[in-house]
């Protein structure tokens, strides 16, 4: 029997290890977990319950917003095999990259609305190269590479959200 | 978010009667009462008047009980210090902040919480708040002729955890066991049955006494998820009363009034506007220290001397509409609540507006009341096997900590859903450090002052290592009730420091006890009795539930851990039959603790169970 307490996010929400989760199949399972562990079926019971129910209900929340996330959720695959993808003592990155992000930035600033659009799709399909590069190498088990990629990932996500 | 369910509550011992739950909207101006009436749906309670607005106002006197509700306001001209209103706007607020806008006296306290005074002493806004609770429990206590269980109160959405904190401090000095704190604009999509509705997004316009907030919601497959909230906190339906006044002191040629004149004319434009509810024009009376002053005011001026208000509400739908990232044309529908939403210019501005009427069959004073009633009833396990939902509530504001340089560093997003538990690894900065200051934060701004101060702590024992070595993991804990409780470990020798976070401007723990000394010593009870009476209810409640789950599961336990549970419930047995109340809350804990892992065990098995009965049904 598996204990959902420890078990890791996937086997909670009874999905194969991927990125890609079906979203619907992830909302019927969360609505099932959250219908039995929610603290609100537990108001009438004894302390020690209203905990248990607590912590289960957190991390149902936690692994949903996990799975829900590619970002997320594939830092969660390479944690699961041992590797702190965005660990802060490690924060190195290409020259050629990090060159790349400073000229982005410079020309989103001083962009004008056409140049603006154009830019945003040009990052977006570097970030979606990133992303396909880290989830092929998830799948064929060479964790290096998916570390290198996923970096490179967020940073660009990143670049995406502060730059809609 | 709001899930439709079909299953009955877990672990919850059915009650033999209906369990006296109450539905409690808290609001700035007026509070409402409501139960699951007997016909089944939700029921404001009202006054032998049948008024079932309690104005939130409280009058107290050098030697007489407070005085709450209209009463408290029949008050206001003669002693308007005495009287006070709008406490709501002060809940976890620091007197520093209350200074701005607030006519009372008031001092501050020692940990700088605003401390108003009365002709009965220093009222804290907690228990000012108290005793309007107290007033609408013993409403419903003497309604239906029996002891409340518990109550869902409703806070505005955006409430942070000092103003929810507060709110269910108030309760607890008004005896009252909070069964959850639930938003006020998903309260209202309760009482309409939105999860009942088409899938899509509703805007949530609520235009109170004193404060506007809007909310978007998005309802998809039974789940609700507030998008974005919004609105001004400076801005209702008193606002529209002044500027009534105001009208009608121009009329008047009046421009130079006194106080008491003013609050006259203020009371007189409250009645007017009610009057131009529903007519075209109405008679504008008011009896002023010196003489009774007469006009006639049109609905069409009154919507014209309010219009920068009602434009100011409908900027604030836009601005929520685009922090929702809802197009305007793809709200389904929008729920009227507030009582100055009753105003035909609010409702024809709202139409305008979105280009269809809002829905406004419910009591809008009422709604959010009504539907805490329902939510109550739910919780007490009244409803169980019947219709049933769940409703799952995100943290309106994010949680972090100050960094170095006094930035804010967040540790959990607003809009994430609660319960939430996050942990975040902190080091030594220097060599041989044994201490560190954490500085708990709550908002969406950069700077750490921009943000509330929610606690501060400081870790100590940590051990004398060089920097960076000794590692301290902080877990950060928010329920049901979007309340933040914070523990730390020390990495390398596994201490654990608890840390229970009381609002900076809150009441701590034992300025609580002491006033809930006070209330019973006011009162006929006896507090050795009563508490003894709680203990012992606890410990027999306690024990049927250990029993029933021992007799159904006990397979799950080791005959080890049988045996340890077993003895500690002979241990309460024999506590409860010495009736002492130390020894029984011992004992509580003793079992409570040994039978910690079995609850964890219990709540596996059974979502294994219900989720293998899913798989089940789909084959």
């Amino acid at each position: 029997m598996d204990d959902f307490f420890s078990c890791d996010y996937f086997t909670l929400f009874g999905v194969p290890q991927s990125v890609n989760i079906n979203a619907d199949e992830l909302q019927v399972r969360y609505q099932s977990l959250q219908s039995m562990a929610h603290p609100d079926r537990f108001v009438g019971a004894t302390d020690a319950d209203k905990r248990a129910a607590l912590q289960m209900a957190a991390r149902i929340n936690d692994a949903y917003n996990t799975l829900q996330n590619p970002l997320q959720c594939a830092a969660y695959l390479l944690f699961l095999h041992g590797i702190i993808a965005f660990a802060e003592d490690n924060t190195a990155m290409p020259a050629d990259f990090l060159m790349q992000q400073l000229e982005w930035r410079e020309a989103l600033e001083d962009a004008s609305t056409d140049e603006y659009a154009k830019l945003v799709c040009e990052i977006t399909a570097v970030r979606d190269k990133s992303m396909k590069a880290t989830i092929d190498a998830i799948s064929a088990e060479d964790y290096a590479t998916a570390t290198e990629n996923i970096r490179q990932w967020k940073y660009l996500e990143k670049m995406l959200v502060e730059n809609p | 978010m709001l899930l439709q369910i079909q299953e009955p509550s877990a672990r919850q011992t059915a009650p033999s009667k209906p369990q006296l739950a109450l539905g409690i909207d808290l609001g700035t101006t007026n509070s409402v009462v409501a139960i699951i009436g007997a016909d089944g749906s939700p029921t404001a309670l009202g006054d032998e008047h049948q008024q079932t607005l309690v104005p939130s106002a409280v009058y107290y006197a050098a030697d007489a009980a407070p005085l709450i509700g209209y009463e408290a306001l029949a008050r206001q001209q003669t002693e308007p210090k005495n009287v006070i209103c709008s406490v709501k706007r002060l809940m976890g607020r620091s007197a520093a902040e209350v200074q701005q806008n607030y006519r009372y006296n008031y001092t501050a306290t020692d940990s700088g919480m605003a401390n108003l005074e009365t002709a009965a002493g220093g009222k804290s806004p907690v228990e000012v708040s108290a005793d309007i609770l107290r007033f609408l429990r013993e409403r419903a206590e003497k309604f239906a002729n029996q002891e409340v269980a518990g109550a869902v109160i409703t806070v505005p959405a955006y409430f942070d955890d000092a103003q929810r904190q507060a709110t269910k401090d108030a309760a607890r000095l008004a005896g009252l066991k909070v069964l959850r704190l639930l938003s006020e604009p998903t309260a209202a999509a309760v009482a309409y049955g939105l999860d009942n509705a088409e899938e899509g997004a509703y805007l949530i316009y609520d235009l109170g006494g004193g404060t506007f907030d809007v909310s978007v919601l998005q309802m998809q497959k039974g789940v609700f998820t507030v998008l974005a909230t919004g609105g001004n906190t400076a801005l209702g339906g008193d606002d529209y009363d002044r500027a009534l006044a105001q009208l009608a002191a121009d009329k008047l040629g009046q421009t130079d009034l006194n106080d008491e004149d003013r609050l006259r004319l203020i009371a007189a434009a409250r009645q007017t506007k009610e009057q131009l509810s529903q007519a075209t024009t109405a008679e504008f009376r008011v009896l002023l220290t010196s003489w009774t002053a007469v006009c006639e005011i049109s609905a069409a001026e009154f919507a014209a001397a309010t219009d920068s208000l009602t434009a100011a509400t409908m900027k604030c739908c836009q601005q929520v509409l685009a922090d929702s990232g809802v197009a305007m044309t793809a709200i389904k529908q929008v729920v009227l609540v507030g009582g100055a939403t009753r105003m035909p210019t609010i409702k024809k501005s709202v139409a305008d507006f979105f280009g269809y009427a809002p829905f406004d069959k419910l009591n809008p004073d009422e709604v959010v009341g009504l539907g805490a009633a329902a939510q109550a009833d739910l919780l007490a396990g009244n409803r169980r096997g019947e219709d049933n939902w769940l409703l799952l509530d995100v943290i309106p504001l994010s949680l972090g900590l100050e960094t170095m340089g006094g930035l804010t560093e967040k540790i959990i997003l607003r809009n994430t859903a609660i319960p939430i538990e996050k942990s975040q690894e902190f080091t030594t900065h220097q060599d041989g450090q044994t201490g560190m200051s954490i500085h708990v934060l709550q908002g969406e701004r950069e700077l750490s002052r921009d943000c509330r101060s929610l606690a501060q702590f400081t870790l100590s024992d940590i051990p004398p290592l060089p920097a960076g070595l000794a590692r301290v993991r902080v877990s950060f804990q928010v329920d049901a009730d979007g309340l933040l409780s914070v523990s730390a470990t020390e990495r390398e020798t596994g201490k654990q420091a608890s840390v229970a976070v009381r609002p900076t401007y809150g009441l701590d723990e034992a300025q609580i006890v002491s006033m809930l000394r006070e209330a019973y010593a006011n009162s006929q009870d006896d507090i050795a009795q009563r508490q003894l009476s709680e203990s012992r209810q606890q410990g027999e409640s306690l024990l049927t539930a250990i029993e029933k789950s021992i007799a159904t599961s006990s397979e799950l336990l080791s005959a080890e851990e049988k045996q340890q549970i077993v003895a500690a419930i002979g241990d309460l047995k024999t506590a409860l039959a010495q009736d002492e109340r130390d020894a029984i809350e011992k004992a509580i804990r003793v079992l409570d603790k040994a039978s910690a892992e079995f609850a964890a065990r219990r709540m596996n098995a059974d979502i294994q169970h219900a989720l293998l009965g899913k798989n089940a049904g789909d084959i």
